[in-house]
């Protein structure tokens, strides 16, 4: 089942990778991440077959282990079903290169015919996710690949994103990495839908967990919302509580659990109704997205004509003070209606 | 680099342990606006070849220091060739000597450089190779 070089109909790449074919499904995530000519079309076609599977988003400081542990996970999950794995690097801002190295830690699950590894560079996007990973799970997610576990970016300044397109989170912290405190900062503790500790084989980790249930139980108690999030109904409320679990992903214990729980969020999306908040959710995030795309490139034309460059040269001489002529600026686009 | 970057597989092939080398090579071209996927050392040619196909590769760096070339390489084009990847330009980098040359050559490696190429001049060739001459 090879597929044959040279282009393709978005049509038959789309049969070719619903039916097993790696070096399609392969072709086609590099499609989208170029904006290939027919990208769109070959979305359209795989859109009636995507909505199965499970998006895991999985987040956490640098070094903590999510590739290990994801690979644990993968090895799991590939025992009996398909399973994807999109793991982002950042791009670096002043080559516009990046280094992919996740990989590293998949050794193991690299031969697996039911794993599939997709390394993605951020290409520009804050927030821990490429702009192409919205599009990739929706192929994979075609594919057959269920769940499709997402590796966001390890900066720890809040991988805000994967919030939006996963179904199911995962905040992976581990002793001696600042612990929690750098996750509660970034706000990714309280919104995240499972925490792990890993390097459970760690001396402090115990105490890294119960430090961890102590300050999700504290928001709980001083009714700061946890687990709500930007003004979404609050899970808690509706009976989803954190699970806070142990894992040493070297050695392979407390994997089974972490699976167990990643089921029951999947359980519980469904049966409480939360599933459609996370659709209608991942829904508005990505038009947001693609619209601002639009409108940026649309902005610049529109700003220039209103004489963009002028004014910036009297704010420059201190002829103008900036607010007034933003607003100006906004009038001359707008026209009257705009406030500004 | 104009347009959106390649993706180049940096691949240590073969049971040596030493990926310095591969490790200057990966950072240099990422450096370089290349998008660089390093799969550490130690890994075999259905490794490589099954990283290539899943993160389909514009190019394929091949770094190997164990002698153990004249096997491992023409079984990782083979992979590729049967994957429908025959047309990923593979490069071979490490310490090839100069009697193996010919056999790395017509086993389907597009170019060989030494220890002492720039990171620069294999970018270079790398861009001229995918048809992005700067
Ligand atoms: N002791 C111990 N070490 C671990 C465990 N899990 C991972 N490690 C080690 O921690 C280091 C980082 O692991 P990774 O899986 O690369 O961590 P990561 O969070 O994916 O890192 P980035 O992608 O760079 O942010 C590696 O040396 C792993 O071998 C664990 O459970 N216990
Ligand atoms: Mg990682």
């Amino acid at each position: 089942m090879t597929a044959p070089a040279g282009p393709m109909s978005p049509e038959h790449l789309a049969e070719r990778l619903r039916n097993g074919d790696m070096r399609s499904l392969a072709r086609a995530l590099t499609w989208v991440e170029r904006r290939a000519d027919s990208f769109e079309t070959l979305l359209g076609v795989l859109l009636p077959h995507t909505g199965q599977a499970q998006l895991v988003g999985v987040s956490g400081p640098p070094g903590a282990g999510k590739s290990t542990l994801i690979s644990r996970l993968a090895e799991q999950y590939g025992a009996v079903q398909r399973v994807a794995i999109l793991s982002v690097d950042p791009t670096s801002v002043v080559s516009g290169g990046a280094l992919l190295g996740d990989r590293i830690r998949m050794t193991d699950v690299s031969l697996t015919d039911n794993v599939f590894v997709r390394s993605v560079a951020t290409r520009g996007r804050a927030g821990g996710l490429s702009l192409a990973c919205w599009d990739q799970a929706l192929i994979l997610d075609a594919a057959g690949y269920d769940p499709i576990l997402i590796e966001t970016v390890g900066a720890g300044q809040g991988e805000t994103e994967v919030r939006y397109l996963a179904d199911t989170t995962v905040q992976v912290e581990a002793p001696g990495l600042g612990d929690h405190v750098q996750a509660l900062k970034a706000g990714m503790l309280e919104v995240s839908d499972i925490v792990v500790v890993n390097k459970a084989d760690r001396p402090d980790s115990a105490r890294t967990a119960a430090r961890i249930r102590h300050t999700l139980a504290l928001g709980m108690e001083t009714g700061l919302a946890p687990h709500a999030f930007h003004g979404q109904a609050n899970d808690t409320e509706r009976g989803w509580v954190q699970p806070v679990l142990l894992t040493d992903a070297l050695a392979g214990t407390g994997i089974d659990e972490l699976q167990a729980q990643i089921a029951e969020h999947r359980d519980w999306l469904c049966a409480s109704g939360a599933r459609w908040d996370t659709e209608h959710r991942r829904a508005a995030r990505l038009l947001n997205l693609l619209v601002d795309q639009g409108w940026q490139s649309r902005r610049r034309a529109m700003l220039e004509a209103a004489g963009w460059n002028d004014v910036v040269k009297t704010v420059a001489d201190r002829q103008q003070e900036p607010h007034a002529a933003a607003r100006r600026l906004l009038q001359r686009v707008f026209g009257d209606g705009s406030k500004g | 680099m104009n347009g959106p970057p390649f993706r180049i597989l940096v691949a240590k092939l073969g049971l040596d342990g030493h990926d310095r080398g591969a490790k200057v090579i990966a950072r240099g071209l990422r450096d370089r606006g290349f998008e660089v996927i390093y799969t550490g050392i130690r890994q075999t040619p259905a490794m490589v070849a099954r990283a290539a196909l899943q993160e389909d590769v514009d190019l394929l760096a091949i770094s190997i220091l164990s002698g153990a070339h004249n096997t491992l390489v023409p079984r990782v084009i083979n992979l590729l060739r049967e994957q429908g990847q025959a047309d990923v330009p593979v490069l071979l980098g490490g310490i090839i000597p100069e009697v193996d040359r010919p056999a790395m050559r017509a086993a389907g490696v597009a170019e060989i450089f030494g220890p002492g190429t720039t990171i620069g001049e294999t970018a270079d060739w790398i861009l001229a190779a995918l048809g992005r001459d700067e």
